[in-house]
C-alpha cells in the first residue's frame, strides 16, 4: 500500500490564502490542484498534517477540499485521505462541514 | 566679381516671417489638440462614471474647488454627514472633476479611522483617475496625528514638517493590495498579539475574516460588467487602530466595489428563493448573509464566507461589527440582535469595522 504525508506548513505555507489561484499566492485551487490532488491520484492513502498553519479561511477550504469531493467523489476522499489537525477545532468542524455538503450535493 | 542676390536681406526677412507664421501655427495646432485631448478625457470620464447624461459637456477654464470639511468624520456616529461629505469629495474629483482641489482640513475636528482609511481611499482614487489633489497639516492635533501615523500625508507630497506629538493613540500604516494575501493578514494580527493579548482561536477567526474579506472583493466586489473606468480593481485597504487609554482595538476593511447587498443579489439571484429577493430590503438580505450565510441551491456549498466575519467579534463581549455598504448600515454586536439603518446618501464600496475592549 503506496503512502504520503503532506507536511502543509513546510510543503506549501503556515499562511493560507483565498479561493483561487489567481486570487493570490497559497490558494485552495493552487494546493488542491498542485499537491493534494496528484497525491490522491498516486498513493493509496495520504495523511495530510495541517499541524502549524495561522488558520484556515472558509473559502480555502471549500476550494481545496469541497470541490475534491466533487471531483473525486466522497468515498475516495474519505478512503483515501486521513486529515491531521490538533488545536484548531473551528478549522476541523469546518473541514467535515464541508466534506459532508459537497458529499450531500453530489448525491 | 561675386554678387550677392539682389534683394536678399528682403528674401531673408520673407524666410523668417514665413517661419515664425509656421511655428504659430504649430503652436496653435498643438494647443488645440491638447485641450481637445482634455475635453475627451473629461467627457469619456463623465460618460463612463455617470453612464450618459453628456449634457455637462467639459469646455471650462482651469478649475480650482475646495473641499469642506463636516467637524466629525465618522462612519460609525456621524454616517449621514460622512456620507454626504464622501459624496460630495467624489464628485468634485472624480465624476465631475476639477482641475485641482484643495484638501482643506481646518474644519475637522474628529475623524476616525475608518473614516481616514476611507478618505486615503478616495483620495488615491481621485488622484489616479480625477484630478490634482492638494493640502495643508490638519490644524487639529487629534486628526493630524491620525493622518500622519496611518501614511494620509505622504500620498500628497504633505509630509513636512515634525510628526504630531503622541496623544495616546497608537496607530498603525493602513495597508492596500489587489491579492488575496494571507501574510498581510497574520504580519497585521501579530503586530496586535503583543499588546491586545489574542488568544489562539481569536486570532485564527480574525485571521479569517481578513482573508474572506480580500477574497471576497477579488471575487465579487469588482464585477467587470458594473464598473466604471473610474475604479481601482480589486483593490482593498486595510487599517488597524488601538487606543491603549480605552483599551480600544478597531481593524478596518475597505474597498470600492459594488456593494454587497448588490452582489447578494446579482451573484445568487438564481440560487436564494424570489421570494425572499422580492420581499427582503437590503438590510434584512444583509443580516440573514452575515448571520447564517447565503445557502443556495445551484452552488450550495458556496456563500459561507460573510459569517466568518462576525466570528472575530463573538469571542469577546464588548465585540462590534458594523458593515456599511451601499445603503445599508448594520450593526451586530454579541448579544444583541442586529441593528440597520438605511441611509439616505450611498457608500460606493463597502466598509467593515470590527470594534473591541480589551478588558485584560
Amino acid at each position: 500500500m503506496k503512502q504520503r504525508t503532506i507536511h502543509f506548513t513546510q510543503e506549501f505555507t503556515d499562511t493560507p490564502g483565498g479561493r483561487h489561484r489567481q486570487h493570490g499566492d497559497f490558494s485552495g485551487q493552487q494546493f488542491r490542484e498542485d499537491i493534494l490532488r496528484p497525491a490522491l491520484d498516486q498513493n493509496d492513502l495520504v495523511i495530510l498534517d495541517l499541524n502549524g498553519a495561522f488558520s484556515f479561511p472558509p473559502s480555502f477550504i471549500d476550494e481545496a477540499f469541497g470541490v475534491l469531493v466533487d471531483q473525486l467523489g466522497e468515498d475516495i476522499v474519505r478512503k483515501k485521505l486521513r486529515i491531521e489537525l490538533n488545536g484548531n477545532p473551528l478549522a476541523q468542524r469546518k473541514i467535515a462541514d464541508t466534506l459532508n455538503e459537497h458529499a450531500a450535493k453530489k448525491r | 566679381m561675386i554678387k550677392g542676390p539682389p534683394n536678399w536681406n528682403a528674401r531673408k526677412s520673407a524666410e523668417v516671417l514665413r517661419r515664425n507664421r509656421r511655428s504659430a501655427k504649430r503652436t496653435k495646432t498643438r494647443r488645440e489638440k491638447r485641450e481637445k485631448l482634455i475635453r475627451h478625457r473629461r467627457l469619456y470620464q463623465y460618460r463612463s462614471v455617470s453612464k450618459g447624461r453628456p449634457d455637462k459637456v467639459f469646455n471650462r477654464p482651469y478649475q480650482k474647488l475646495r473641499t469642506k470639511f463636516p467637524e466629525v468624520l465618522d462612519f460609525v456616529s456621524n454616517t449621514k454627514e460622512t456620507l454626504n461629505f464622501f459624496n460630495a469629495f467624489k464628485q468634485k474629483t472624480l465624476l465631475d472633476p476639477a482641475d485641482e482641489v484643495f484638501v482643506d482640513l481646518s474644519a475637522l475636528k474628529t475623524i476616525s479611522p475608518d473614516a481616514a482609511l476611507v478618505l486615503i481611499a478616495e483620495a488615491t482614487r481621485s488622484a489616479r483617475f480625477g484630478c490634482k489633489l492638494k493640502g495643508h497639516r490638519a490644524p487639529e492635533l487629534s486628526v493630524d496625528q491620525i493622518l500622519w501615523d496611518i501614511g494620509y500625508y505622504s500620498y500628497y507630497d504633505m509630509h513636512e514638517g515634525e510628526p504630531p506629538h503622541a496623544t495616546g493613540k497608537v496607530f498603525l500604516v493602513h495597508q492596500t493590495g489587489d491579492r488575496a494575501d494571507g501574510q498581510v493578514a497574520k504580519n497585521l494580527i501579530d503586530k496586535f498579539t503583543r499588546v491586545a493579548f489574542f488568544k489562539n482561536g481569536e486570532a485564527m477567526a480574525l485571521y479569517d475574516a481578513l482573508v474572506e474579506c480580500m477574497s471576497n472583493v477579488l471575487q465579487h466586489a469588482y464585477p467587470k460588467k458594473a464598473m466604471s473606468e473610474g475604479h481601482l480593481p480589486h483593490r482593498w485597504w486595510l487599517l488597524g487602530t488601538l487606543a491603549p487609554a480605552s483599551h480600544e482595538i478597531s481593524f478596518c476593511f475597505y474597498d470600492q466595489g459594488v456593494g454587497i447587498p448588490k452582489t447578494i443579489r446579482t451573484r445568487w439571484q438564481h440560487s436564494l428563493p424570489v421570494v425572499s429577493m422580492l420581499s427582503k430590503n437590503d438590510n434584512e438580505l444583509l443580516i440573514e448573509a452575515v448571520l447564517y450565510g447565503l445557502s443556495s441551491t445551484k452552488e450550495e456549498t458556496r456563500g459561507k464566507g460573510l459569517p466568518a466575519l462576525k466570528g472575530f467579534i463573538d469571542h469577546y463581549k464588548t465585540g462590534q461589527l458594523v458593515l456599511v455598504t451601499h445603503k445599508s448600515k448594520c450593526i451586530f454586536t454579541t448579544e444583541m440582535v442586529p441593528a440597520a439603518e438605511e441611509l439616505d446618501g450611498e457608500l460606493g464600496g463597502t466598509l467593515i469595522i470590527w470594534t473591541l475592549r480589551i478588558d485584560k
